[in-house]
C-alpha cells in the first residue's frame, strides 16, 4: 500500500496557543479596569488615553480579536491538520497569519488609545488596519482551503465547514462594513450615512458574533469534544442539519439590533422572525455537544476539560436563549441600551468562548508537549473561580439592567417622570457595578491560574515542533455520481463547498442591505436638516476621537418616557448626513439626540472640566484635555470635500471659506463664554466640540417652529 | 412621516420575503433530504474521522476505499 510520510507543523499552534493566553490576560485586565472605572472614574488617572471611551473599544477588541481570534487559529491549526491528515498548505502562509494578527492586535491597541477610530462597533480600527486584516484573514483562508485541497483524508469532518464559512462570512463582513472614504492617513468616513450606516454595521455586529465568536467554535466544539470524551458525536446528521440552518438564518437577524430605531419597520421585523428561527439551530448545536456525554457523565466529573465544555456548551444554549427572546420587540424595549446586554453578551464571551478556549488549551497543552497536565487540581480551582466570576458579573448586570430600565420608564401619577434625573437611575446600580467587577476580577484570577497551571505544563514537558505522521494519499474521485450522491461529490470539492457557503450567506446579506440602498431615496427629506458647520463637524470627530459613543447614544426612541425625558423621538430624516452614525448601543449616560440648546455654553465647558461640579454624584470623567488642546483643523478642507464626495451637500469652493466660518463660529461661542465669565481661546477643542453639541438635534426644531 | 411608507416606496418590496421563505424552505428540505438518504456506514465513516490515529494509518476501511 502506498503510504505517505508527513510532520503536522505544531510550532505554528504553540505560537498561536501562547498569543491566546497573553491576550487573554491582557483583554480581561483592561475588561476589570473600564469595569471598576465605572464607579471610580477617577481610575483613568487623568489621561484621555486610559479613559472609559478609549478603553472600552480596547477591551472588546482585545478580547474578540486578539484572545478569541488566537484562540481559533490555535484550534483551526489543530485540528484542521488532523482531520485533512495533512500539513497546512504553506508555512510561510502560517507565519504571515501569526504574525500579521499580532502586528494588527498591537496596532490596534495603540491606535485605539490615542483616538484613531472609526466609532463602529467592533470595527473601530482605520482604515489601513482594515486593510492588513483583510489582507490576512485572506492569507489564513487561502492556507485552510490549500489544506484542504491537499488532503489525504477523502471526507471533509464538519468542523471544517465550520471553518470555512467562518472564513467565508467574516471576510464579507469585513470588507463590506469597512468600506470608508480615506480623508488622511489615519481617518476615514463611512460612505454610508444613518439609517443606511446603522443597518450595515448592525448586520455587521450581529454577524461578527455569528461567525467569529459561533460558528468556529462549534468547529473547535465538534472536534475537541470528540476527542476529550474518546466517543464520536451524538448525532453527525444533526450537526449538518443545524449548519446550514445556522449560516442560512443568522445573516438576517442583523436589525434585532436596531428595534425601535429610525430604521424601517419591515427591516427590524425580519430582524426579530430570524432572531427566532435562529434558537432551533443553536440548540441543535448546543444539545449535539451535551447529548454527545450522555452515558459518560462521570468522566465530566474528573476531567477538567469535559467540566470547561460542559459550561462552554450550556453557556451557548443560554445566550442562544436569551439572544431570541431580547429581540422580541417588548422584551428590547426594556433591554436596550442597559446592562442586560451586556449580561447577554458575556455569557457568550466569558462563558461560551472563554471556557471553551480553557478546555481545548486543557488538553492541547499536555498533547503537545507529551506530558500530563502539571495540576488537575489548580484546573479545578480554575474551573470553580470562573464559573463563580461568570454568575457574579452576569446576575448584577440583569439585575442593574432590568431595574435602570424600569425606572427610565416610571411615571408618577401625575403623569411625570418618578426620575426626571438620569443621574439618580444611575447611582442607583453603583453596587452592581461593584459586584460585576469583583466577577471579572475573579474570571481574571481564573486565567492567571490557567496561565500558571499551562507554562508549569510546558516546562515539565518536551515539545515537538515536527509531528510525524503517516497516512495513505487520497486517490481520485472513484465513485460516479451514480445514485444521488450531489452532496458527497460537493463536500468532497473544497472550493465548490466554500463557493456555495459563500452564496448562501451573500444571498442573506444582500435580501437584508439591498432595501437600504433603495431607503436612501426613499428617507423622507426634512428640509430642516442641514450639513454640519466645519466647527461642528470637527466638533463631532472629537467626539468620536474620544468614543463618547461607548456611552451615550444618539438615538430617541418613539415611547412616552422617552419623548418625556429627552424630546421628539429620533427621525430617519435627521441623520441623512451623519457619515458615520452614532446612536450608539449602550446609555452609560443620558441620551444626547435632543442635546443641542438644552443647557447653555457656560454649562458644557464646566461640565467637560468636571462633570461633578454641573451634576454632583456624576460617574463621567472629567475631560480637563479638552480644554487645553488645540483643535487641529489642518484637514478641514479635505475632511469638508470627502463629506461632498459622499452625497453632503457642501457648495462647490466651500472648503476656501471654511476656516473663516469657522473662526466666526468659534468666536460667537467664545464671546459666550465671556459673558459668563470663562476665558477660552477660541482655537481649543472644547470650543468644537461645544458647537457640535449645541447643533445636536436641534434641525428639526426649527422645522416644528417654521409649522407653527 | 410613518415608517412603513418606505416600505411601500420600494418597488415590488413584497417580493423579498416571498423570496426569503422560499429560499429558507428550499435549503431546509434539502438538507433533510440529503440528511435523511444518508447510509449509516458513510455517517459512521464521517463522525470517526477525528477519533482516528492521528499519526499511523490504522484504519482498514479507509484502505479498501482508496483501492
Amino acid at each position: 500500500m502506498n503510504v505517505e510520510k508527513f510532520n503536522y507543523d505544531n510550532q505554528i499552534v504553540k505560537l498561536f496557543l501562547i498569543a491566546t493566553i497573553v491576550w487573554g490576560i491582557v483583554g480581561l485586565l483592561v475588561g476589570v479596569i473600564i469595569a471598576t472605572q465605572l464607579y471610580i472614574p477617577e481610575l483613568n488617572l487623568g489621561l484621555s488615553f486610559t479613559t472609559f471611551g478609549r478603553l472600552r473599544p480596547l477591551h472588546t477588541n482585545a478580547a474578540i480579536f486578539a484572545f478569541v481570534g488566537n484562540a481559533i487559529y490555535t484550534g483551526v491549526y489543530y485540528s484542521l491538520q488532523r482531520i485533512t491528515k495533512a500539513r497546512m498548505f504553506s508555512d510561510v502562509l502560517s507565519k504571515i497569519n501569526f504574525w500579521g494578527w499580532q502586528l494588527i492586535i498591537v496596532l490596534a491597541a495603540v491606535t485605539l488609545v490615542t483616538g484613531i477610530t472609526t466609532s463602529k462597533e467592533y470595527a473601530e480600527l482605520e482604515w489601513p488596519i482594515d486593510i492588513l486584516i483583510a489582507l490576512v484573514w485572506v492569507v489564513f483562508g487561502v492556507n485552510m482551503i490549500g489544506t484542504l485541497v491537499k488532503r489525504r483524508e477523502k471526507h471533509i469532518y464538519v468542523a471544517a465547514w465550520f471553518y470555512i464559512s467562518t472564513f467565508v462570512t467574516v471576510a464579507v463582513l469585513h470588507i463590506g462594513n469597512s468600506i470608508e472614504l480615506p480623508v488622511t492617513f489615519l481617518k476615514s468616513y463611512s460612505v454610508y450615512a444613518g439609517v443606511q450606516d446603522a443597518l450595515v454595521q448592525w448586520w455587521y455586529g450581529h454577524n461578527a458574533v455569528a461567525f467569529f465568536l459561533t460558528t468556529p467554535f462549534l468547529g473547535l466544539m465538534y472536534y475537541f469534544l470528540p476527542k476529550a470524551a474518546n466517543r464520536p458525536i451524538f448525532s453527525y446528521k444533526l450537526s449538518i442539519l443545524h449548519f446550514w440552518t445556522l449560516i442560512f438564518i443568522y445573516i438576517w437577524a442583523g436589525p434585532h439590533h436596531l428595534l425601535y430605531s429610525a430604521v424601517p419597520n419591515w427591516a427590524q421585523s425580519l430582524g426579530t422572525v430570524f432572531s427566532i428561527m435562529l434558537w432551533m439551530p443553536s440548540w441543535g448545536g448546543m444539545l449535539n455537544g451535551l447529548l454527545t456525554l450522555r452515558g459518560a457523565w462521570d468522566r465530566v466529573r474528573d476531567n477538567p476539560v469535559l467540566k470547561f465544555f460542559v459550561i462552554g456548551v450550556t453557556a451557548y444554549g443560554m445566550s442562544t436563549f436569551e439572544g431570541p427572546m431580547l429581540s422580541l420587540k417588548n422584551v428590547n424595549a426594556l433591554a436596550h441600551f442597559t446592562d442586560w446586554i451586556l449580561a447577554h453578551v458575556h455569557v457568550g464571551t466569558l462563558g461560551w468562548n472563554g471556557f471553551m478556549t480553557f478546555g481545548m488549551l486543557y488538553w492541547l497543552v499536555p498533547k503537545l508537549w507529551k506530558t500530563d497536565l502539571y495540576s488537575k487540581k489548580l484546573a479545578n480551582v480554575h474551573f470553580w473561580i470562573g464559573t463563580l466570576g461568570m454568575v457574579v458579573w452576569v446576575i448584577p448586570m440583569w439585575w442593574s439592567g432590568i431595574t435602570q430600565s424600569l425606572m427610565w420608564k416610571e411615571f408618577t401619577p401625575l403623569g411625570l417622570l418618578k426620575y426626571p434625573n438620569f443621574l439618580e437611575t444611575v447611582l442607583q446600580i453603583v453596587p452592581m457595578y461593584i459586584m460585576r467587577s469583583i466577577g471579572g476580577l475573579l474570571y481574571l484570577t481564573g486565567i492567571l491560574i490557567a496561565s500558571y497551571n499551562l507554562f508549569k505544563t510546558m516546562g515539565k514537558g518536551s515539545f515537538t515542533a515536527e509531528e510525524a505522521a503517516e497516512a495513505a494519499p487520497r486517490g481520485p474521485v472513484t465513485e460516479k455520481l451514480q445514485y444521488g450522491m450531489i452532496h458527497r461529490y460537493l463536500e468532497s470539492k473544497a472550493i465548490l463547498f466554500t463557493v456555495l457557503a459563500l452564496v448562501a450567506i451573500l444571498i442573506g446579506g444582500l435580501v437584508e442591505i439591498i432595501p437600504t440602498y433603495l431607503v436612501k431615496s426613499n428617507i423622507p427629506t426634512i428640509a430642516s436638516v442641514k450639513p454640519y458647520t466645519p466647527l461642528e463637524l470637527e466638533g463631532r470627530d472629537i467626539y468620536i476621537s474620544n468614543a463618547c459613543n461607548s456611552c451615550h447614544s444618539q438615538l430617541v426612541r418613539p415611547f412616552r418616557s422617552e419623548v418625556e425625558r429627552y424630546g421628539e423621538y429620533s427621525k430617519a430624516g435627521e441623520f441623512v448626513y451623519d457619515h458615520p452614525f452614532l446612536w450608539g448601543s449602550k446609555r452609560t449616560g443620558p441620551d444626547l439626540h435632543r442635546i443641542g440648546k438644552k443647557y447653555s455654553n457656560m454649562w458644557h465647558y464646566l461640565h467637560m472640566e468636571n462633570p461633578r461640579s454641573m451634576s454632583p454624584g456624576s460617574l463621567m470623567p472629567p475631560y480637563p484635555w479638552l480644554l487645553e488642546n488645540k483643535l487641529d483643523d489642518s484637514n478641514l478642507k479635505a475632511k469638508i470635500s470627502a463629506m461632498r464626495t459622499l452625497g453632503v451637500p457642501y457648495e462647490e469652493g466651500y472648503e476656501e471659506v471654511a476656516h473663516a466660518e469657522m473662526a466666526q463660529q468659534a468666536e460667537t461661542i467664545v464671546n459666550d463664554l465671556l459673558d459668563n465669565g470663562i476665558v477660552v481661546e477660541p482655537d481649543k477643542e472644547i470650543v468644537a466640540l461645544i458647537a457640535y453639541l449645541q447643533r445636536l438635534g436641534t434641525d428639526i426644531k426649527a422645522e416644528v417652529a417654521e409649522n407653527k | 412621516m410613518k415608517f412603513s411608507n418606505y416600505l411601500s416606496s420600494i418597488e415590488n418590496v413584497s417580493i423579498y420575503p416571498v423570496i426569503t421563505l422560499i429560499l429558507f424552505f428550499a435549503v431546509f428540505v434539502g438538507a433533510v433530504i440529503w440528511i435523511f438518504t444518508r447510509d449509516k456506514e458513510y455517517i459512521s465513516k464521517l463522525e470517526n474521522i477525528p477519533l482516528e490515529n492521528d499519526n499511523f494509518i490504522n484504519n482498514t476501511e479507509n484502505e479498501n476505499e482508496s483501492n
